[in-house]
C-alpha cells in the first residue's frame, strides 16, 4: 500500500467519524451525514482497489475510472453548491425578516407614550 | 414617512429632524425590503394610498400629486411613473436597458408597461396588500411588476420627470448591475 493510498484512507474516515459525530449532535442534517459516509466508504474501496473503479466505469459505458471519478465529483459539487446557495438565499429572507420586524417595533415604542 | 436603510452617514439623524416618521433597518437589506417595511408601517396605521419615492432626488413632486389625485379620485387602483412620457433626458443605455426589462414583463407576464423600473408609484391600500414584495435587493422592481400583472388590479401609467443628477446616477442601479439583477429576479421567479 502506498503513502498515498494510507493518506487517502485516513482522510476518508476522518470524515466518516466526523459525519458520524456530527450527525449525533444534531449538527448535520442525517442525509448528509449519510452521503458522507456512505461516498466515503465507497472512495475507500476505490483506494484499495483502483482497478474496480475502471471495472464500473466500463459497465457505465464511461471508460476509464479517472473519467468516472470525476463526473462524480462534478455532480457531488454542483449539488453541495445548489444546497448551499438555497441555504444562503433562505438565510438572508429571514434576516430581512428580521430586520424589517426590528424596525417596525422601535418605530411602535417610539410612539406608544412611556407607561406608568 | 422615511425609511433608514442601514445607512452609515448621518441620513437617520436628519431624518430625524424631519416631521416624517422615521423607520431604521438595523443592516442594510435593500430597497424593497425598505419600501415593505414603510408600506407595513402606513397600512398598520390606517393608511388608504402608498406611494413610493425614491430618497435620491431624482423624482418631482408635482409628478407624485397628479398620480395621487388619479389614485384617490378612483381612475386607477396603482399608478405607475413613465419616465419615456415626461421631459426626462434618459442616457441612452439606461433606456435601452428599461425596454429590455419591459419587453421581458410583455412576455413573462404579459402586462404591457413603458417603463417597468420608475421608483415614483401609487397604489390603494388593497392594491399595497396583494403586492407584498419578497425580494430584498433590487429585483423589487421586477418583482412588483409581476405582482401588479397578477393582482387584477387597474394599472395606468402617468409621465414622470427624472432628474438624473451625478448623484442620483451614482445612486441608481449601474447597468453592469442589470445582469446580475436579472439572474436575482430568474432565481425568484424559479424559486418561490
Amino acid at each position: 500500500m502506498s503513502v498515498f493510498q494510507i493518506v487517502l484512507l485516513a482522510a476518508l474516515g476522518a470524515t466518516v467519524v466526523l459525519s458520524l459525530v456530527l450527525a449525533s449532535r444534531g449538527a448535520l442534517p442525517r442525509i448528509l451525514a449519510g452521503l458522507l459516509v456512505g461516498g466515503s466508504c465507497f472512495g475507500a474501496v476505490f483506494v484499495v482497489e483502483p482497478d474496480w473503479a475502471t471495472r464500473l466505469a466500463r459497465v457505465l459505458g464511461i471508460g476509464r475510472g479517472a473519467d468516472l471519478m470525476l463526473y462524480a465529483l462534478v455532480l457531488g459539487t454542483s449539488w453541495g453548491f445548489l444546497s448551499m446557495y438555497m441555504r444562503v438565499r433562505a438565510v438572508r429572507r429571514d434576516m430581512t425578516l428580521l430586520v424589517r420586524r426590528m424596525a417596525l417595533d422601535e418605530a411602535q415604542r417610539d410612539q406608544t407614550p412611556p407607561g406608568p | 414617512m422615511a425609511v433608514d436603510d442601514g445607512s452609515s452617514d448621518a441620513s437617520w439623524d436628519a431624518i430625524r429632524k424631519t416631521a416624517a416618521h422615521a423607520l431604521r433597518h438595523a443592516v442594510n437589506r435593500g430597497q424593497g425590503a425598505a419600501l415593505q417595511t414603510g408600506t407595513d408601517f402606513a397600512l398598520a396605521r390606517g393608511a388608504r394610498r402608498i406611494a413610493h419615492f425614491d430618497a435620491d432626488g431624482q423624482h418631482r413632486v408635482d409628478d407624485l400629486v397628479a398620480m395621487a389625485l388619479a389614485v384617490a379620485n378612483g381612475d386607477c387602483d396603482i399608478a405607475l411613473g413613465d419616465r419615456f412620457a415626461g421631459n426626462s433626458r434618459i442616457p441612452t443605455m439606461r433606456a435601452v436597458l428599461i425596454r429590455l426589462a419591459a419587453f421581458m414583463h410583455r412576455v413573462t407576464s404579459g402586462i404591457r408597461l413603458n417603463d417597468v423600473h420608475n421608483g415614483l408609484r401609487v397604489l390603494t391600500d388593497e392594491a399595497a396588500r396583494r403586492c407584498e414584495l419578497r425580494s430584498d435587493r433590487m429585483a423589487h422592481a421586477s418583482e412588483l411588476i409581476d405582482l401588479i400583472a397578477r393582482s387584477g388590479m387597474r394599472v395606468k401609467q402617468f409621465p414622470t420627470t427624472i432628474e438624473y443628477t451625478a448623484y442620483s446616477m451614482a445612486k441608481g442601479q449601474r447597468a453592469s448591475a442589470s445582469a446580475r439583477i436579472l439572474l436575482h429576479y430568474a432565481v425568484g421567479r424559479v424559486f418561490r
